[in-house]
């Protein structure tokens, strides 16, 4: 994991990338590994700013959505169809095949709950459970350490033209 | 996992799987004529279109390279060719190129599969160091990843292999398929083999990017696709 440099606002001007292995939360605060940009560590951007090469970020975990205007994670209908999809038989059958026992569902009904409650009531409870059972998500899909070193930047020879690879 | 091992020596005589591709690091090249009326290149080409526009696996492994810097280009990264015995198609890591077995893919539900496989070593190939040629735990570990999230141990294709099981028996597939794609290209024991696996199922049976989930369905993979597509709300609002 990418060390922390400096706390900078970020918003999500950059689309991110998708790997679970570039946050990391440490209580309120997510740490933002400078790899889950598109283009990679934006080195330029960041030196302007006065931050090291490699700068990554720390933010309040609740606070990366544009002008601090916090939506649940997913759009309620998604939690909805993600609820209907484990419940399916199909889902039951897939996950035995794979893991060996019956899908748990529960907490996708919760979210789905608490996702409406939101949205009627702005309650902040709600908000904290949704926060909290997505961070518990991630933290499953950490469980492991990776077996390999993730990139900065993509493969040099990516789109070299194929002449140039075959003469190495 | 401890990154910091010596990786293991080349055996002597190895050739990393390249026997499987003789077109690989063959000078000649067939005439137009003969490529069109006595292979199936053509054929090859036009499925192979097919899946990149329609398969949502593929799809969303196409979209998600493009997010990490490699964006795939069809005649650059894709070679239909001839191959030997029985493989279906690789991932060249050396001219980062995915090779699709013209003589041995007939039907566009394996053609599919085969892509996606194969996208999912070039993902590995653009997000991670990989070390393709000296280190059977990177091997082994993207085996693990490509037959588990690409559709390769579904119940159908395991019952048309006549290998039955159903708890659990995904994982006995996925383990026994990596070890047989580790043999293939490798000049190394089966204890070796088997070795390298176990130490790496954990942690890459479980690494599921970018799909988030193991896609059993196209509509596993759709919804996999639309949590990708909404990646930027949902790390913004945690």
């Amino acid at each position: 994991m990418a060390t922390v440099f400096s706390l900078v606002a970020l918003g999500p001007a950059q689309p991110l990338r998708s790997d679970p292995y570039f946050y990391t939360f440490h209580g309120d605060w997510l740490e933002v590994s400078c790899q889950s940009y598109d283009s990679f560590c934006p080195i330029g951007s960041m030196s302007s700013m006065g931050l090291g090469s490699g700068s990554c970020a720390t933010v309040p975990a609740s606070s990366m959505a544009d002008g601090g205007a916090w939506r649940p994670p997913r759009t309620c209908e998604d939690y909805w169809s993600e609820w209907k999809h484990c419940k399916g038989i199909r889902n039951f059958f897939h996950n035995y095949y794979t893991y060996g026992e019956v899908p748990s569902c529960e907490q996708w009904k919760i979210d789905y709950s608490n996702c409406r409650k939101w949205e009627k009531s702005k309650s902040p409870d709600a908000k904290e459970s949704l926060c909290k059972s997505e961070r518990a998500r991630i933290l499953e899909k950490q469980k492991y350490d990776p077996v390999w070193k993730l990139r900065k930047t993509p493969p040099r020879d990516w789109y070299l033209p194929l002449g140039q690879d075959k003469s190495k | 996992m401890d990154r910091s091992e010596p990786p293991p020596e080349v055996a002597e005589g190895e050739d990393f799987g390249y026997r499987l591709f003789p077109e690989r690091h063959s000078e000649a090249k067939l005439s137009f004529l003969t490529t069109s009326l006595f292979t199936f290149n053509h054929k090859c080409q036009v499925m192979l279109r097919i899946a990149l526009d329609t398969n949502p696996y593929a799809q969303l492994l196409l979209d998600a390279m493009k997010q990490s810097g490699c964006t795939v280009y069809k005649d650059r990264h894709f070679a239909c060719e001839d191959c030997d015995g029985c493989v279906s198609g690789g991932f060249d890591s050396a001219t980062s190129q995915i090779v699709l077995c013209q003589n041995n893919i007939h039907q566009q539900s394996h053609m599919n599969r085969v892509v996606t496989h194969e996208l999912i070593h070039a993902f590995d190939h653009c997000r991670a160091h990989v070390d393709w040629f000296k280190n059977v735990k990177h091997l082994a570990c993207s085996e693990i990843r490509a037959a588990n999230l690409s559709g390769d141990c579904s119940l159908v294709n395991e019952i048309t292999r006549f290998k039955f099981g159903l708890k659990q028996h995904h994982q006995t597939c996925v383990r026994d398929r990596a070890i047989r794609s580790i043999l293939a290209v490798r000049k190394v024991s089966k204890e070796t083999a088997e070795k390298a696996v176990d130490e790496v199922f954990d942690s890459c049976f479980n690494d599921h990017e970018p799909f988030g989930r193991v896609p059993h369905s196209k509509s596993d993979a759709k919804y996999a696709y639309r949590d990708f597509q909404n990646r930027n709300r949902y790390y913004a609002n945690l």
